[in-house]
Formats: structure tokens, C-alpha cells, sequence
């Protein structure tokens, strides 16, 4: 059964909705988890199904995928939760640290060190965006929507979410300045 | 690797919600289906107007600022802790021996109830360019040099403020312990003199500033606090040693080796040795344990830990930029342009909170100028919870 079935049968039934939230709960929440941390993601991602229930009976029948319309409402919670979020990422440009994962391959350990090495400014990079920018990316970057996704999860033309996610790569490139991660060598040792 | 791949590398793949999360998301979401659910806050605090007018002394040998608060002077929203039978007259001629001094006033300090309670108001200045968009400030972007030259644009600044409030329980029984509540609160944007609040007025009054979208930019007006609600999670609070020489490795066994791409990356933007940067880190880490909920010996520790560290400076008697006196604790080098100022409080040595300052002109302002401040409201034990919202 499709997810706008689902969302049209809980109009009438709400228990219906339920099936929703057992399908993107967990996705969600890890998405929010990678914005703001797992601890704030707890409070967040129970708001989203929340708000989304709410709203049912105002989905769009015709997407049969419920995926950006959720990740819609969770970027809107986010962005009210703007400083927390900010405040996230400047801890992390404080602590930003490599940490190599059992399993590793290298190329997969080299993008760990690179990352680590870029971190701080990184981070720092994240927290100093605008808001509209920030979103697109980690739309992009983290739930992997597709552009036209983007679009329907935030109510922003496409053309939109192409300038907002070039400005954004520009901006992240601007604060990384002449630091190319690719450079740093792997740890000695600590 | 390009930005995208980086960013996913900075915010790795979360671990999936735990079993409880999951059941309590989803008990939220069959109470909504079964009627609606109305938020009630708290009425809001006073609160003061900030007007930083003063400036950093030549050398940065002192924190000087002169902080006109309006009206009224004292803010309203003081709660000062107090530790009973402790001196303020606690005095040294160095700041080694000032702080080991300071370390015997926080060992004695006790627990005296169930809950860790903490409100802290931060600011960050923000710099408004032309086209009220927000360009970015350098102090918010880990730039360790920033340029004194004013960014193209640049039309003036706003502080952008915020409080936390977050009560924490230890852990006792079948709790895990961690934050039993809070809130969070957007407290407004002011603006730090009064030539920016004039170039504010050239630029049209706009009621919200840094405007990139009409409801992600701020505002003058306070937001509404809202419930942050509870997460366990208690850290290595509890781990934490009373022994300086065991506190000490505690904190140095979790900072960066030499080599490794943080202190590489460290190295290459403040222009430091991995020795400076170490114990840069180390006094960073040392002053977060004063933040923390942990036992007041491990808080004499931490202070025994500050003795240690090369280059530490103190001064008493001074004021932080809302106005609460007490005693700056900070690490400089030599070229710094902007010196993070610590404060604490010398009857009982809890932290006050921290000055951002710049020391030298950096984008176009002046040496005095205020970047950021955290200000621990309050912070202390307490048997009252936290007031949770009615629904």
C-alpha cells in the first residue's frame, strides 16, 4: 500500500497513520541526528510525525512517497531550532576529531582523515551558513533526496535548490581556504 | 572528496533510535491522534538592555570593559549562587597560586539536592552587510587570523542571544541519569553600540536582520521558550577524578596526538607549536569541568589542573560584559587578535561564563570589541525540577 494511500485512509481512521511512522521513524531520526545530535533528534523526530499528522489531511495524493514531505517538515523543525543547531556544529568545529571505524577501507579511511583534518572549519563552515543553504545541502548530503525532492520536501522551485546548493558548496570551499584535506597525511600516532 | 562527502565524513550515520525513543516518539503520536495538545510557558524574565561603550586596554593586560546596562543597572535576573562560610577575600600574588587557592574554595562547596540546574545566556555578533544579509563573521568560523580589514559590505552588527536552561538528575536506579528538562529560548537580537544601531537606521530600520529568508532571520522580539524535554545521558561525569595528576591525564588521554589531522590542521591555522596547541586544549578542557555537573573535588582538581598549564593569566576584580564581577582566567599568545576571557567566581569558584574579545582591530572593529559572551546565569544544585509545561 502506497504512503498516500496510507495517509488517505488515516483522514478517516487515524490509527492508519501509524504505519507511516513505523516506516520513516527511524530514517528520519537519524537524519536529525546527524543535524543536531542524537539527543535533540529524540524530541524532534517524535515532533515531525506529530506535525505530520496534523497536517494529513492536507498531503498531496498525487506523491505516492511520503519520504520528502517528511524530511520537509523535519528541515522546517530544524530551522526553528536554528541556534541549537548552530550551537551543535560550533561544538563540533571545537572537538572535531578522526576517528577511523573497524572495517575501514582506505579510501574510506582517507575520506575519515580528510574530513577530520578539515573538521573544525568545517563545522565552524555548517554553523555560519544560511539557513536556506544549509538545508538544501544536507537534504542533498545526508537524506540524499533527489534535486526535484529537495523542491517538494522544502516548497522551493528547482532552479532554487540548484543556486542554494551551488552557494552553499562555494561556501563550505570558502571556508575550508587553502587547507585541501587531501594533503594531510595519516596520524603518526594519538 | 568533494564538500558533500565531506560533510557526510563531519556528521556520520547515527545509530538507529533506541527502543525507548522509538516507543516514546510513538506514544506522542497516539496522544496526538486522540485530541490536541495545548503548550502553556512560563511568563519570561526581565531582561536587560546590553550597550557595550567601552574598549580593551592597550596589551591586552586586562579585561576593561565598561558595560552600561539600561535601565536599572543590576540585571533583574541575577541568582547568584552562594557557597555559606567562603571568603571573597581570597587574594594571591601569581596565578598559579591564585588558582590552587581558588581550588581549595570549590572543594568545599557541597552537593545540596537532587538536580543540576544551569540557565546560560550566549551572544554572537553577528555582521550585517549590505541587502540586510548576514555575511561571515571569522570568530564563528574558526579563523584564528582573522583580516582587520572590514568585510566588503559590511554595514553594521547585531549580538544575537539565546538562552539554555537544562536541569540534568545523576543517575539513581533504573535512571541512566541525564536531563530531566529545560528549555531553550531565542532572547532577540540588540545592538552592541550605538553607531551600529544608527547604520541600522540608514539601512531602513528592518524589523528582522540578516535576512535570507523572511522567518529564519532575526528578530528584536524574544521567542517563546520551548520544552527541550527529557534525554538520559549522563557522560563520564561520574569518571571524572578528584586526583589533579589523575584528572589531568583523564583530559589529556582524550586530546589530539601530536601528528594527528586535528592538531595538523591546528598547527596550520593558528601558526602554533603542538605544544601551545596541547595546552591550549588541555585549559579548555579543564575549564569545561568547571561547567560541568560533577562533584566539587573534581572542580578543585580542575582548578589544580589550570595551576599546571604554561601561561595562564588571572586577573580579580573585574567585570565581565553583563556586568558580573569576578576573576578572569585566560591563555594568551603573543599576536593573538582575540583572547576568550573566563570568569569565575572567587567565593566559591564557579564559572561566571566567557568573553570573546577582540585584542586587536579585526574586520573593522576596534580592540575592545565584544564577539561572543556565554554568561552562566545560575548553575547549582537543587531539589526543585525543572517546570514542566502543562499540555
Amino acid at each position: 500500500m502506497s504512503d498516500a494511500t496510507v495517509i488517505e485512509k488515516s483522514w478517516a481512521d487515524p490509527e492508519q497513520f501509524g504505519a507511516i511512522f513505523d516506516r520513516y521513524f527511524s530514517q528520519i531520526h537519524r537524519y536529525l541526528a546527524r543535524r543536531v545530535g542524537s539527543k535533540l533528534a529524540d524530541d524532534l523526530a517524535a515532533d515531525v510525525f506529530v506535525a505530520a499528522f496534523a497536517q494529513r489531511t492536507r498531503y498531496d495524493l498525487d506523491q505516492d512517497c511520503a519520504r520528502p514531505w517528511l524530511y520537509g517538515i523535519a528541515t522546517n523543525l530544524v530551522g526553528a531550532q536554528r541556534r541549537r543547531e548552530q550551537r551543535y556544529y560550533r561544538a563540533l568545529a571545537r572537538t572535531a576529531a578522526a576517528t577511523a571505524a573497524p572495517g575501514d577501507d582506505e579510501d574510506r579511511l582517507t575520506d575519515r582523515l580528510s574530513a577530520a583534518a578539515a573538521g573544525p572549519a568545517l563545522a565552524a563552515a555548517l554553523a555560519t551558513l544560511p539557513p536556506g543553504d544549509r538545508d538544501v545541502l544536507l537534504l542533498v548530503a545526508l537524506a540524499e533526496l533527489s534535486y526535484p525532492e529537495v523542491a517538494a520536501a522544502i516548497g522551493i522551485p528547482y532552479g532554487t535548490v540548484c543556486s542554494r546548493l551551488s552557494r552553499a558548496r562555494r561556501h563550505v570551499r570558502g571556508a575550508l581556504g587553502d587547507i585541501n584535506p587531501m594533503q594531510v597525511k595519516e596520524p603518526t600516532d594519538g | 572528496m568533494d564538500e558533500l562527502t565531506l560533510v557526510r565524513e563531519l556528521l556520520p550515520d547515527a545509530a538507529p533510535p533506541t527502543g525507548p525513543v522509538v516507543a516514546a516518539a510513538r506514544n506522542r503520536l497516539d496522544t496526538s491522534m486522540h485530541g490536541p495538545r495545548r503548550p502553556h510557558w512560563r511568563p519570561r524574565r526581565g531582561r536587560p538592555v546590553l550597550l557595550v561603550t567601552g574598549v580593551l586596554a592597550a596589551g591586552a593586560a586586562a579585561a576593561l570593559l565598561t558595560v552600561t546596562l539600561l535601565p536599572g543597572g543590576q540585571p533583574a535576573y541575577r541568582a547568584h549562587r552562594k557557597a555559606p562560610g567562603l571568603a571573597r577575600s581570597l587574594t594571591a600574588t601569581g596565578a598559579r597560586q591564585y588558582l590552587l587557592a581558588m581550588a581549595g574554595a570549590a572543594g568545599q562547596a557541597k552537593v545540596t539536592g537532587r538536580y543540576w540546574c544551569s540557565v546560560v545566556r550566549q551572544g554572537s555578533r553577528e555582521i550585517i552587510g549590505a541587502g540586510n544579509k548576514e555575511l561571515t563573521a571569522p570568530w564563528l568560523n574558526g579563523v584564528a587570523h582573522p583580516s582587520a580589514a572590514r568585510p566588503a559590505g559590511y554595514q553594521y552588527s547585531v549580538i544575537e542571544r539565546s538562552q539554555g536552561e537544562d536541569c540534568l538528575e545523576p543517575p539513581h536506579g533504573s535512571w541512566p541519569g541525564g536531563t530531566v528538562g529545560g528549555y531553550d529560548q531565542s532572547l532577540g537580537i540588540q545592538f552592541p553600540t550605538a553607531a551600529d544601531r544608527a547604520a541600522w537606521q540608514r539601512d531602513g530600520s528592518p524589523t528582522r536582520v540578516g535576512a535570507w529568508y523572511a522567518d529564519q532571520s532575526d528578530s528584536f522580539n524574544p521567542g517563546p521558550r520551548v520544552w527541550t524535554g527529557q534525554k538520559p545521558g549522563w557522560g563520564s561525569y561520574a569518571s571524572l577524578s578528584a586526583d589533579p595528576a589523575r584528572l589531568k591525564a583523564q583530559l589529556s588521554a582524550q586530546l589530539p596526538g601530536p601528528g594527528s589531522p586535528v592538531a595538523k590542521w591546528a598547527e596550520h591555522s593558528t601558526g602554533e607549536s603542538y605544544s601551545e596547541i596541547r595546552n591550549d586544549m588541555l585549559f579548555s578542557a579543564a575549564v569545561e569541568v568547571l561547567r560541568d555537573p560533577v562533584r566539587s573535588a573534581v572542580q578543585a582538581a580542575a582548578y589544580r589542573v589550570l595551576a599546571t598549564v604554561p601561561g595562564v593569566q588571572v586577573k580579580p576584580g573585574v567585570r565581565d560584559v553583563t556586568g558580573q564581577a569576578g576573576t578572569a582566567v585566560w591563555l594568551s599568545h603573543p599576536g593573538d587578535q582575540m583572547v576568550d576571557y573566563q570568569f569565575i567566581d572567587p567565593a566559591n569558584g564557579y564559572l561566571l561564563g566567557d568573553d570573546l574579545i577582540a585584542v586587536t582591530t579585526v574586520s573593522g572593529l576596534p580592540p575592545g570589541s565584544l564577539l561572543t559572551y556565554n554568561e552562566e546565569v545560575s548553575s547549582g544544585w537543587t531539589n526543585t525540577p525543572p517546570d514542566k509545561p502543562a499540555h
